[in-house]
């Protein structure tokens, strides 16, 4: 019985980050709306998961600001700005190795209110009932992933930032997981989705972002992600190499 | 209720620790029981920050000399009373370790452990040089009258009792950070920093709330040492002693309620027992620290688990564990102090 909150509103305007000699991200602007999918696509290399650091807090930006549901973002850290409601999953598969599922999820509520009926939905939601008392070490690389989702759904989010959630993913569960993140949004929530499997990102996303070498070269609709050449080149551009 | 049991056991315990003295023990014996539980107040304090948080910190051999010359300078030159005093220096260290917690956590890692390294040899260097304050080099006498709720403390019996009183309260203390939010928050941040961080626990404060903690602990121990030793001087405090904690620590086991105190009384009692000349007993601790380690690294605290699943292992699966009759002391010990459920 999950009380349903107003999905959060991100705005991120100018964002660079340069680590000693590589621009990961170039001046950009992007907006996550409040109670949309977006996906955040681009080549390996392009400044996605550097794009979530920065807003989540673990990167500080060279320049540039990130501000959510009016609150300024800048300078925060992590724990911070999980508190003021917005969660992320990590592109590596992470969990709490010394617990169980279940273990976890607790953890995951310790710095929120603690609210077993939500963890218990959440079990179910992301399809981990049958491992639910199994310890995280030994836990299957498909498993691991949706652990992942449902920490940070755990925390209660009003936006939650997901660094390839498919990856590793048989399409079954693949499957399953759309299905998940498609009825975020009803929950209240707000998604920003970076994954390479377009397949499965783009049917989902309500509108496209693709970063390039750490610039934004498209934001705009799925299908017209599909047709636009700066996307296309990109890609080609990644297969070359 | 967990925690109502591990309390019942700890009283258990403590009662057969206060009987010590009743069974006529030399004052050697009884001076060096006080010395063991000093150091395992100290060790509970280290074992707090490694065991629970993974952070190993070799400050607290000298921030333990902060609390033994707070006591020994208010208890002597300001003729302050007893308690005052006590408090004092658990204050004054919890001070100074959140101090060195704002400097030493900055970093990450192996750099959090040598930071704490050179504010122990710092504090012994400071202790030394600050010849005004500190008398330098010749150390403090610390010769005070000692009353405690009316009661005169003198022999060596008094001093027994108190610190062993109050070595009960610091394992139920401790036990019960471990076993709160906030120990399960702090455990979170050793097993996953980021992940922690992520999902909403204040890493930063919670280190430098656990950092000051620990570090009134070694406060309340070094206050303890300057009475009972009627001594204190530089040299007894920095790394050296940092090395002896954790030594007991590691023996013990960091992550088990009675670990430390269970290293502390090896590290003590070990070498006057083997009465071997002083070279050689350091010799005979390093090996039976290296045969610790390899044998059961959670320390010896951990060997009835250990045992359990090695038997567990030669048996088979087995759905009855083998020893599940005997839950005396050391069953009750080996529940570890890590995340809990
Ligand atoms: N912590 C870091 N230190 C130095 N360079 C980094 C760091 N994180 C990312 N980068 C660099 O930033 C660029 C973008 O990386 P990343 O954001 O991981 O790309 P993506 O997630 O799109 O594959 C890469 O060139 C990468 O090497
Ligand atoms: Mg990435």
């Amino acid at each position: 019985m999950r009380g349903v909150g107003k999905p959060g509103a991100l705005t991120v305007r100018g964002l660079t980050k340069r680590f000693a000699g590589v621009t990961a991200l170039a001046e950009v602007d992007l907006e996550v709306r409040a109670g949309e999918i977006l996906a955040v696509v681009g080549p390996n290399g392009s400044g996605k998961t550097t794009l979530f650091n920065v807003i989540s807090g673990f990167y500080r930006p060279t320049t540039g600001t990130v501000v959510f549901d009016g609150v300024p973002l800048t300078g925060k850290k992590p724990d911070r700005i999980n508190q003021l409601g917005l969660a992320r999953t990590f592109q590596q598969a992470m969990a709490f190795t010394t617990g169980t599922v279940r273990e976890n999820l607790e953890i995951a509520q310790l710095a929120h209110t603690d609210d077993p009926g939500w963890r218990a939905e959440l079990i179910a939601l992301c399809g981990l009932t049958e491992v639910a008392e199994t310890m995280c070490a030994g836990l299957p690389y498909g498993l691991q992933r949706k652990l992942g989702v449902a920490l940070g759904l755990a925390t209660r989010p009003r936006l939650m930032l997901l660094d390839e959630p498919a990856a590793g993913l048989s399409d079954t569960d693949a499957d399953d997981l759309a299905a998940l993140i498609t009825s975020l949004p009803q929950q209240g929530v707000s998604v920003a989705c970076i994954d390479h499997n377009l397949p499965f990102l783009l049917p989902i996303a309500d509108r496209v972002v693709v970063l390039d070498a750490g610039r934004k070269i498209f934001d705009g609709a799925p299908e017209e992600a599909r047709g636009s050449a700066a996307v296309v080149e990109a890609y080609l551009g990644e297969s070359d190499a | 209720m967990r925690y109502g049991k591990s309390l019942v056991v700890l009283a258990v315990v403590t009662v057969l620790m206060l009987l010590l003295p009743a069974v006529g023990p030399s004052n050697r014996v009884l001076s060096l029981a006080t010395l063991a539980a000093i150091y395992a107040i100290v060790t509970y304090g280290i074992a707090l920050l490694f065991g629970t948080g993974g952070l190993l910190s070799i400050a607290h051999g000298g921030l333990w000399g902060i609390g033994a010359y707070t006591a020994a300078l208010f208890a002597v030159r300001a003729g302050w009373s007893f308690l005052p005093v006590l408090v004092l220096s658990v204050v004054i260290t919890a001070g100074a370790a959140t101090l060195v917690a704002l400097m030493s956590l900055r970093v990450r890692g192996h750099y959090f452990t040598i930071i704490t390294f050179a504010v122990a040899e710092g504090i012994r260097a400071l202790i030394n040089a600050w010849t005004p304050v500190t008398a330098g080099t010749e150390g403090i006498v610390v010769v005070a009258p000692v009353r405690v709720f009316g009661f005169d403390i003198r022999s060596n019996a008094d001093w027994y009792y108190i610190v062993v009183v109050s070595l009960a309260v610091v394992i139920a203390l401790t036990r019960l950070v471990v076993v709160s939010r906030f120990g399960r928050r702090f455990a979170a941040t050793r097993d996953n920093l980021d992940l922690a961080a992520s999902v909403g626990i204040g890493v930063s404060r919670l280190r430098l709330l656990a950092f000051s903690l620990s570090g009134a602990l070694a406060g309340l121990g070094g206050a303890y040492w300057a009475y009972s030793q009627t001594f204190v001087h530089g040299d007894q405090f920095g790394a050296a002693a940092s090395i002896v904690f954790i030594l007991c620590m590691l023996l013990g086991g960091a992550r088990y309620t009675y670990g430390p105190l269970i290293g502390a009384v090896i590290v003590v009692f070990m070498p006057p027992l083997l009465a071997l000349p002083p070279l050689l007993a350091t010799a005979a601790l390093g090996v039976v620290f290296i045969l610790v380690i390899l044998l059961t690294p959670g320390g010896l605290a951990s060997l009835p688990e250990r045992l359990g699943q090695l038997w567990r292992r030669w048996r088979g699966p087995d759905p009855r564990p083998p020893g599940a009759g005997a839950a005396g002391d050391g069953a009750a010990a080996a529940v570890p102090t890590g995340v809990a459920s």
